[in-house]
């Protein structure tokens, strides 16, 4: 039948383009480069519509504080602009308490198992989990994590994965025993974890349910139980790069969950957990950047006398965190006179559409900014205990970290460029404790739940 | 397939339409099973359909599977038109499954051909607008192409690569978040 030659580029143009409109995202483009003819003809047609791709930094979203019961955006001067949370909490489809549990690519997927698309403005409410869903002082519970690909799989589908976190091991001595004892008949403390096969629930828009799915691990566990329940690392997030799932463990441990064949493996820390038991470790975070899957340590930091510094490593094909960065801005950063040609300031749940410069359709220009001073050890320094550092995130397409800048006076949001060291300062920034954030890429594929 | 061979003979011989294929084969077909093509249904609303209805541009070989699909999908509605009456909807969304997952397997087993059958079959959906068949089938090749490389693309469908090398890497850039 390979003698029949088959010929598809004699198809008429109409079922070519059918063909071609089902392909996602990432295999437009790669059909764009066959010949001359494809790519005309996905041109003309507009099948690859990339300005509506989640390609683009234009927002923070943060979790409510204690004084707030909905998330916050922190968003670059638009032409469009998002859905303000705070419009929704009074109506009735929606919870009165929001809160975010993880980003992906334009979704957001909220604690109150709310899918949530703050472009196009679609919710869907999941079903229930069918899983144990535990009350947080549960030795185990589940946090869950969203994968959405809408460039090569499908913009309109998309899965949530439960992945089981522990609650810190209480200290000896303490004077709830009894409920100690109870909680020791559930979990093995000695046992590892995680476990293999890895059995857990995830949910699948397309069939719209959940489904039980097991992973068979390849190589080491992250540890045992007890090892995880001595870190308490909260808030931790997860990142979907390319067919993987990347959860961050509690002990800084990745666990990488490939979705092709149901497997995963754990890649250990880039630095060895030394924390003792009992104190809290150095916030880290995991990320999703330029090259992939990105790992953030700020050492210091509760160190009184010394300013902290930001360890930035990434993760490479064999999976090895390779060091990126050492970064010593903080002593500079707060005290800079920023220079204020970065007129267009980003702001807080930012609502009008700003009046009508063409320029705002563009990308922000991240990899502007200014290269601060080395530090000059003579100058007297500003007592750390004044400023307060808080991160951001990742920049998903380029290798630049954010940074909140807290002083008793105003905190401001700064990006900071891993390669050319160059700051910009994005604006103020008005929150109060390190709420947890997620770099936002807005998506505006429509038809999220169509087929439902 | 000339005859219904059933009690209610009459009707179904009263509806019964004759195709005509590119080579001359005469297929004969109820009236449900044509219909399924909007081009026929048409035809037959419009009353033009005495003496067959001839498919200029479908060769038998083509027409034998192409009315395979439409028996099957007709037989499927008509089922599930039947049941929807006589069963709770309990009883109904079960057998409203097993309908679905045995019309799964049989368009998957259908579109078990080669390549130049499929665009054939795709270019006779087309003609007789059959909107399901079109979709299946553009489907399939829509899965072939996906996740593959512009070359695996052009060595699979034999197409010539007409881009310079300057103008390829040029198309490159303007999507270079695809190729990293």
């Amino acid at each position: 039948m390979d003698h029949q030659q088959p010929q598809l580029h004699l198809l008429p143009d109409d079922m070519l383009a059918n063909i071609l409109g089902r392909l996602p995202p990432r295999s437009l483009a790669a059909s764009r480069c066959v010949g001359k003819h494809w790519c005309s003809l996905i041109d003309g047609r507009r099948l690859l519509r990339a300005d509506l791709l989640p390609l683009r930094l234009d927002a923070f979203f943060f979790n409510p504080n204690d004084f707030e019961y909905c998330p916050s955006s922190f968003a670059r001067p638009s032409r469009r602009f998002l859905l303000d949370f705070s419009d929704h909490t009074t109506r009735k489809e929606f919870p009165a308490h929001m809160d975010i549990g993880d980003h992906c690519n334009g979704l957001l997927l909220l604690r109150q198992m709310v899918l949530v698309n703050p472009a196009t403005r679609q919710w869907a409410n999941l079903p229930d989990f069918p899983g144990p869903r535990l009350s947080p002082w549960a030795v185990m519970y589940p946090d869950f994590y969203l994968v959405y690909d809408p460039f090569m799989v499908s913009p309109q589908q998309f899965e949530v994965f439960a992945i089981p976190s522990f609650n810190l091991e209480r200290p000896p001595n303490s004077d709830e025993e009894e409920e100690e004892e109870e909680e020791e008949e559930v979990v093995d403390p000695s046992a590892e974890w995680p476990p293999s096969p890895f059995t857990t629930h995830v949910f699948c828009s397309r069939k719209w349910r959940w489904e039980e799915r097991s992973f068979v691990r390849q190589g080491e566990p992250a540890g045992t139980i007890a090892d995880m329940r001595r870190s308490g690392r909260f808030d931790r997030q997860a990142v979907y790069f390319q067919g993987a799932l990347y959860v961050h463990c509690q002990n800084d441990s990745v666990m990488r969950i490939a979705l092709s064949d149901d497997t995963y493996q754990v890649i250990e820390p880039p630095v060895p957990e030394t924390t003792p038991f009992g104190e809290d470790p150095p916030p880290s975070y995991l990320g999703k950047s330029a090259k992939g899957v990105y790992f953030a340590l700020l050492d210091n930091y509760y160190d009184g006398d010394n300013f902290p510094r930001c360890s930035v490593w990434w993760l490479n094909g064999q999976m090895e965190w390779v060091l990126k960065c050492n970064i010593g801005l903080v002593e500079n950063i707060p005290v800079h006179p920023f220079a204020r040609e970065y007129s267009k300031q980003w702001t807080k749940n930012y609502k009008k559409a700003a009046p009508g410069h063409d320029e705002l359709n563009d990308e922000w220009d991240f990899d502007d900014g200014i290269v601060l001073e080395s530090i000059d050890n003579n100058k007297p320094k500003e007592p750390y205990g004044q400023y307060c550092m808080g991160f951001l995130g990742f920049h998903p397409c380029k290798e630049i970290v954010f940074f909140c800048v807290k002083s008793y006076a105003s905190s401001r949001a700064v990006s900071y460029h891993l390669n050319t060291s160059k700051v910009q300062d994005l604006g103020k920034l008005d929150v109060m404790e390190t709420e947890t954030s997620f770099p936002y890429t807005p998506c505006w594929m429509g038809e999220l739940f169509e087929n439902n | 397939m000339a005859s219904a061979g059933s009690g209610d003979e009459k009707a179904a011989a009263a509806a019964m339409i004759t195709l005509i294929s590119s080579d001359n084969e005469k297929f004969e077909v109820t009236e449900a099973t044509a219909t399924l093509s909007q081009t026929i249904r048409h035809m037959i609303e419009d009353g033009c359909t005495d003496g067959g209805v001839p498919l200029p541009n479908v060769t038998s070989k083509i027409l034998a599977r192409v009315i395979e699909y439409c028996k099957k999908h007709a037989t499927a509605a008509a089922g599930e038109e039947g049941s929807s009456s006589s069963f709770s909807d309990a009883a109904f969304l079960e057998v409203d499954r097993a309908f679905l997952e045995e019309l799964e397997e049989f368009d998957d087993a259908f579109l078990e051909v080669d390549r130049a059958t499929l665009f054939d079959l795709i270019l006779a959906a087309n003609y007789l607008d059959i909107k399901g068949l079109l979709n299946l089938t553009c489907q399939k090749v829509a899965d072939s192409v996906k996740g593959k490389t512009p070359e695996q693309i052009r060595e699979m469908y034999n197409i010539v690569n007409d881009l310079t090398p300057e103008e390829e890497a040029e198309i490159r850039r303007e999507t270079q978040w695809a190729f990293e």
